[in-house]
Parts: structure tokens; sequence; C-alpha cells
């Protein structure tokens, strides 16, 4: 009978208590920094991680329908005896519904203005010489976190988002609008998708 | 017709029992074989290993853009993170070994800090449970009995649910494995 014996240092091998653990060669050049504490008493390593986070300064708005896709339609159809008798009417559509539209503004940028503009110096037409003003168009509110500008014929006054914390935006909102009508136009179809200067464009921007 | 005996001088388990099966059937199956390990009583010794081999730290990353920077879609770091530790101790001695983790110091970019508390991991061993940074000290990861290696590979994640100023937030968390 050959008996053959292995003798394994006690620093590649160890039985204790039944269970069996192996410290491979590959474990032991891993760590050839030094990492093994060896001794009686209490034994304490310690090793150290570095965490990063790279946050780029950014702006995001939101008016209406996320992604710009479709664009939102707020529609004002007046009946025959209620135009230019004032009292505001709602609208209807909006991805808010009644006429209403969701706002957001997240930035870290610092103070962020809103404007709204509009191709017209004139105001909405019927596609012919008719015009209602965009004041006959309000939006509320006004005030609030994020303000809603007031609307005008070609461009609005910057409307300022009130600032979470420093530079930091991170606000929501509703805009609702109606039809002031206040004047007696003539019959039409004024505005419309993208078309009669019916068009608002909202611009949000940051602080330089 | 060959026959081959083992027999085993000590308390081995499978592993060191499949050894010496092979041993014997490589060498020569015609001659009994017998197999003693002797393994040596040795001082109580850990090992600890976070990230990549070698005397550097490494450096987890989450890099965020304009579209998604606060979005509340959690960011995923990388590298992902190797943890080995490794506690022995002498015969008829058992002790427990316990990893913590120090994430007190936040990130800082500047003026602004990001706490620790927003990062969490999942992990690839069961014996390290997922888990988030306390932003504290002493959070324990993992307790196990001597003679035992633990590892796991942790993918760390960025949260992404509260807007930061821009910047490049630095921060630094601790391991400590200790063996009473």
């Amino acid at each position: 009978m050959n008996i053959a014996k292995y003798a394994i240092p006690a620093a590649l091998a160890a039985i204790v208590g039944g269970s069996v653990l192996v410290f491979s060669p590959t474990a032991q050049a891993e760590q050839a920094a030094g990492v093994s504490i060896i001794g009686p008493g209490v034994l304490t390593r310690a090793a150290r991680v570095d965490f990063q986070i790279i946050i780029p300064r950014f702006l995001r708005f939101r008016v209406g329908v996320a992604n710009l896709v479709p664009n939102d339609l707020i529609e004002f159809a007046p009946t025959a005896d209620q135009i230019g008798v004032g009292g505001a009417l709602a609208g209807t559509g909006g991805d808010a519904t009644g006429g209403a539209v969701t706002v957001e503004v997240r930035s870290n940028a610092g103070q962020i203005n809103i404007v709204a503009t509009n191709a017209g110096a004139a105001g909405i037409n019927d596609g012919g010489f008719n015009v209602i003003s965009y004041a006959e168009i309000t939006t509320s509110p006004i005030g609030g976190v994020i303000p809603a500008p007031v609307l005008a014929n070609a461009a609005s006054a910057a409307a300022p988002v009130t600032l979470n914390s420093g530079l930091v935006t991170n606000q929501n909102a509703v805009w609702t609008y109606a039809y002031a009508n206040t004047t007696i136009p003539e019959a039409g179809t004024y505005g419309g998708i993208n078309t009669r200067n019916g068009r608002v464009t909202y611009t949000a921007t940051s602080a330089p | 017709m060959s026959t081959c005996n083992v027999s085993i001088q000590c308390k081995l388990r499978a592993s060191v029992l499949l050894t010496a099966a092979l041993f014997c059937s490589v060498a020569d199956m015609r001659h009994a074989t017998a197999v003693t390990v002797v393994v040596a009583n040795g001082t109580p010794q850990i090992r600890l290993r976070v990230g990549a081999a070698g005397a550097g730290i490494s450096l987890v990353t989450f890099t965020l853009t304009a579209t998604n920077a606060g979005n509340g879609v959690a960011i995923n770091g990388a590298p992902n993170i190797t943890i080995i530790a490794e506690a022995r101790g002498p015969v008829a001695n058992a002790r427990n070994a316990t990893l913590t983790v120090n994430s007190t110091a936040a990130m800082i970019s500047g003026a602004d800090s990001i706490p620790m508390s927003v990062i969490t991991w999942t992990t690839n061993d069961a014996t390290f449970p997922v888990g988030t940074f306390s932003g504290g000290a002493g959070q324990v990861l993992t307790t196990f009995q001597n003679s035992r290696r633990r590892t796991t590979a942790h993918t760390f994640r960025y949260a992404n649910t509260q807007i930061f100023p821009a910047g490049t937030y630095n921060g630094q968390v601790t391991y400590t494995l200790s063996m009473p």
C-alpha cells in the first residue's frame, strides 16, 4: 500500500470544526496590497470605495402632452347667445381636459423664466382680415409656483418660476385657458393647429 | 482485475475526497492509496478586498444626462465592486467576523452635497443582502463564522429621485471587516 501524504501549509488550507477553507494562490495574488491581518485579539481590516455622481446642468420644460406629440388644441365655441356678452367661457381640450394643460419645470440651472410668443402682431385670425386679440385668451393662475404668462399679441412678459432651493427648480402646475368674450368678432374659425396664428409657443429660459 | 482502495485519515469533505479519487485514477488503479492531509493550526487571520485587486481605491461612477437627471429612474453605477471577506481562527475557537460599512460622509461638489443614502446595491450572493447605504457608521453587511470566505459583486444604483445642482460629486465609504 502506498501512502501519500500532503502537508498543506496553514496559509493555503485549514480544516476547523469540520469545514474546509482553501485560500487559493489566486486569491492571495488579488490581495497583494497587504489586506491580510494576522494575530491574536481583535482583528480589523478596512477597505474603501470611492463614489462619483456627475450631474449636468439642465432644463426640462413641459406644457400639455409630454414630448410635444401631439400638440394640444384648446378650443372655444361660444354660442350665438354667448358672444360678446361678457363672462369668460371655458374651453375644451388640453391634456388636463376642460381647456387645461399640465406644466412641469425641472432644472438645476438657476432662475427660470417663461415667455409665450405667437407669430401675429394682431392676434388670432380667421384666414382673412378678422382677428381676435390674444388678450381675449386668459390663462390662470397668473401666480403660483409656475405662473402662466399673460398672453399678448406677439410676445408676453416673462413669468418667473419659483425656485425650490438654490439653483434647483422642480415645480408642477396646471394652466387653464378661458375666452374673455368681451368683443363681438365676425363669425368664423379663428386659429387652429398651427394655422391662422393659432399657435402659442412657450419658452423657458435659465439665467445665464 | 484492478482494484482501488482509498483510505482517508482526516476529516475531509467532498472536495478533498474528489481530489483523492482523481489522484488514484490517474496515478495507478492497481495500487491502493491513502491520503493524509495535515493542516497546521495557525494564528487567527482576516482578509478583505473591496474593489479591484491591488493597492488603489476603486471608483464607482454614475453619469447622468440632461434627459434623465432627477427623473426618478435609477441609474446603475460602473464598475461593479467585488467584495471578498475571509476569516479563520485556530482550532476549536469559533469566532464570528463582521463586515460593516461607514457611509457617514456625503458626496460633495463645492458647497453642494448628496447623501450616500441615495445609493443602493444589488448582490450576486445571498449572504450579502441587497441594501441601501444608511448614511451612518457601523452598518452591518454580513456576519459569518471564521474559516469561511464571503464573496460577492455589488452593483450600485443611484436613486435619481431628486434634482441636485450641476457638478461632479465625490464621496467615499469605508468597509471594515473585524473579528473579535
